[in-house]
């Protein structure tokens, strides 16, 4: 039927004198400033809308006719060299993005244990002294845990997971440390920051600054590994100063994510955003992470220093609902940014001065309960939700029943912060801004021009 | 890739959420690290396919959580493109989850603005905890009864100004707010502040009627990271755009649609973001 209906069209419209000739000529004259005509519009419309009626319904129809205004008719031309070679770029960019996701993914896990010598056979020789398998490190499992956190609504997406636990199975082959785990995600205002906490090992090459914490002890217990691309190397952030973490308590600065650039704030804040990371990172682990009651005791030898319990068992869901059975790992940083004070020589001056210090702001013990920390006068400092059943179950194979409820924690003071319990594995998570909670940030505006 | 606002620190990656496709969606929203459990995808899924069938929108569209202290708020947004002028209409669903049921958000009232701009603790996910009590004879406190007042404190005050007597105005009872009028506003904020869509999402039909653009196959590129690509989704609020626009207004009477170019009409309907 199309077919006909063009060919009588044509018959009459190539015939001079015809009435509809006629009118296609006056039609003809309509034409926009590019010489497009009227004619030819409505034809490619005609021709459109024919072939496809059910794409183009009659609510379309300005639609149509704006898009066949845009392309003109105009053929599409074949591409430039320009063109092409941006095309080559485009495809070799997007097969090296997919080879470093491969070689992301690839995971060779060979934990040096040592082995015990072949026995020679036949005579029985005085065994060699065996000596102490070393511990494997306690490499956090990553992808078990997404599962807890995803029950308390936080979560980073599966393939981000997969490739952060690679990420940390792969740093503690590397820095052989003696524990690690995913810490968290910064978020900035460019590109974000993923954070991981290993243990520090104390032959790693930390030049030790005089008057701070040597590399292993106190706050820089922990060394921090950061990437802002999950596919790229991580590298390490240096350690943290006390009068960084003092400075850093003054300002409230969200980061921009290039860790070379100055702080702009006010008051000046004398590092680069790669100290006030560190900084805020070491303040956020000492006020957020918790650990139930019982699995660390205090070091018998010096108080200062936690060990693990071997006695105790992981508490069952039941007793840690309450606030008062989870206590804080690390210890509290004190006024001077440090978590103890310096020892001063015998007879100095500064002595005094030091005794003061020390009443006004004391060294708290450490595996201090949450249900003592306060906040502001309405809110107490520990949100608790509870997600999933909280019905007890009996356990194959163990005795006691257990719940598998979702038992999550959450500061006030550092939003973004949270510690998730569930069935007897706990971990704890920060993504966020890496800012406190309350007051304001003091920005001081220029005064306007002088005219 | 991720849109910020850094005052009120929401994310609109992809804007709303069809809850049909919500594992997908959730996905690109990753990034923040928030997500929904499945617990709540379920929930949400069968709540809002309830919505739905009473009423009569164009778009039903998951928008968000609001994080409580002993529970947490899920709201809706329903948009209707069709007879509104310009941008749609949005009506707002709340819920908690407590009962995954949703409940229309009413508008927020003019009367207790400033506290809300001075509160600061969380919310606590129970609807009706009184921030401020007020109390008051007549036990109804919230909207009609202050609207009806209102209405009558206008008339009484156009008939005062015909007689030129002078006559105290009657103040309107103060009312309690109550958590949910603070959710309310919040959301409102919330929405007016960090609700961007992409250049060229939507389209501006002759009708003057905004539709989403089903050919936008994304952004360019090299225009993902620019922010002069982000647009807000509502009407222009700044005095000078809107003296702008009304200069240049096209008369439709006359056919001369086709003059005006679609896309520069929508750069001044859509107020850049700043």
């Amino acid at each position: 039927v199309h077919g006909d209906i063009i060919k009588a069209t044509r018959m009459q419209a190539t015939n001079p004198k015809t009435p509809l000739s006629i009118f296609f000529s006056k039609l003809e004259e309509c034409r926009d400033k590019d010489g497009y005509s009227f004619l030819e519009h409505v034809k490619e419309m005609f021709n459109r809308i024919l072939l496809n009626p059910s794409a183009y319904p009659l609510d379309k129809f300005e639609e149509l006719s704006y898009l066949i205004k845009l392309t003109h008719l105009k053929l599409k031309q074949p591409p430039t060299d320009k063109q092409v070679k941006e095309m080559s770029a485009y495809l070799s960019e997007k097969q090296e993005w997919v080879n470093r996701y491969l070689s992301q993914l690839k995971l060779e896990i060979h934990l040096k244990m040592q082995q015990l010598p072949p026995q020679p056979q036949g005579q029985p020789q005085a065994q060699p002294p065996v000596p102490p398998i070393p511990q494997p490190p306690s490499i956090a499992n990553v992808i078990a845990e997404s599962k807890m956190f995803e029950w308390a609504g936080v979560g980073l997406g599966e393939e981000n997971w997969l490739l952060i636990s690679n990420a940390v199975k792969r740093l503690a082959i590397q820095t052989e440390a003696k524990k690690i785990r995913f810490w968290g995600k910064i978020l900035c205002s460019t590109r974000d920051i993923y954070v991981i906490e290993a243990k520090a090992n104390k032959d790693e090459d930390f030049a030790s600054i005089p008057g701070e914490d040597p590399h292993g002890k106190g706050l820089n217990e922990n060394v921090y590994w950061i990437t802002q691309d999950l596919l790229s190397d991580w590298q390490k952030l240096p350690d943290v100063k006390a009068a960084d973490i003092t400075s850093a308590r003054e300002i409230k600065k969200m980061l921009t994510g290039n860790l070379d650039s100055p702080v702009r704030s006010f008051p000046f804040y004398s590092g680069k955003e790669s100290a006030l990371l560190r900084a805020q990172i070491a303040r956020i682990s000492a006020a957020t992470t918790i650990v139930p009651g019982g699995i660390f005791k205090a070091n018998p030898d010096n108080a200062k220093e936690i060990m693990p319990d071997e006695e105790s068992a992981v508490p069952g869901y039941a007793e840690l609902k309450g606030a008062d059975k989870w206590v804080h790992l690390n210890a509290n940083i004190l006024k001077i940014g440090r978590e103890d004070y310096p020892v001063l020589p015998e007879g100095s001056p500064d002595q005094e001065k030091l005794d003061k210090m020390k009443e006004a702001d004391p060294v708290l013990d450490r595996l201090k309960p949450i249900s003592e920390d306060k906040y502001g006068a309405i809110e107490p400092y520990w949100q608790k939700t509870v997600y999933g059943d909280e019905q007890q179950y009996n356990q194959q194979g163990k005795e006691g029943t257990t719940s598998y409820a979702a038992l999550a924690f959450r500061p006030f003071r550092w939003p973004g912060a949270i510690t998730v319990y569930q069935n007897g594995k706990w971990q704890s998570l920060y993504i966020g801004y890496g800012i406190q909670r309350g007051g304001d940030a003091f920005i001081p505006i220029g005064p306007p021009a002088v005219i | 890739m991720c849109i910020r606002d850094r005052l009120t620190q929401s994310t609109c990656g992809q804007a709303l959420m069809d809850m049909l496709n919500i594992d997908a969606n959730l996905k690109h929203v990753a990034a923040c690290g928030d997500t929904l459990n499945l617990d709540e995808r379920i929930q949400l899924k069968l709540a809002l396919l309830k919505l739905q069938q009473g009423m009569d929108f164009d778009e039903l569209l998951f928008w968000g959580r609001i994080r409580g202290t002993s529970g947490d708020y899920y709201i809706a947004i329903g948009l209707n493109y069709k007879g509104q002028y310009e941008f749609p209409k949005k009506k707002f669903y709340w819920t908690t989850s407590a009962n995954y049921e949703f409940k229309p958000l009413e508008e927020p009232k003019n009367l207790h603005k400033e506290k809300v701009e001075e509160l600061e603790t969380a919310f606590t996910g129970k609807p009706d905890t009184f921030i401020h009590k007020e109390e008051q004879a007549p036990p109804v406190e919230n909207a009609p009864p202050v609207e009806d007042n209102k209405d009558k404190e206008q008339k009484e005050v156009k008939k005062e100004d015909l007689d030129d007597t002078v006559e105290i105005v009657k103040k309107e009872p103060p009312t309690s707010f109550m958590e949910l009028d603070r959710l309310a506003y919040v959301i409102c904020a919330i929405e007016n502040d960090t609700h961007v869509v992409p250049e060229g999402s939507f389209k501006l039909l002759p009708i003057h009627e905004i539709r989403r653009n089903e050919s936008f196959k994304g952004l360019d590129k090299r225009d993902i990271k620019s922010l002069d690509k982000y647009y807000h989704f509502r009407n222009v609020q700044l005095q000078e755009k809107k003296i702008l626009i009304e200069t240049n207004a096209v008369s439709y009477t006359h056919l001369r649609a086709h003059e005006t170019s679609l896309h520069l009409v929508c750069r001044l309907l859509l107020e850049k973001k700043k």
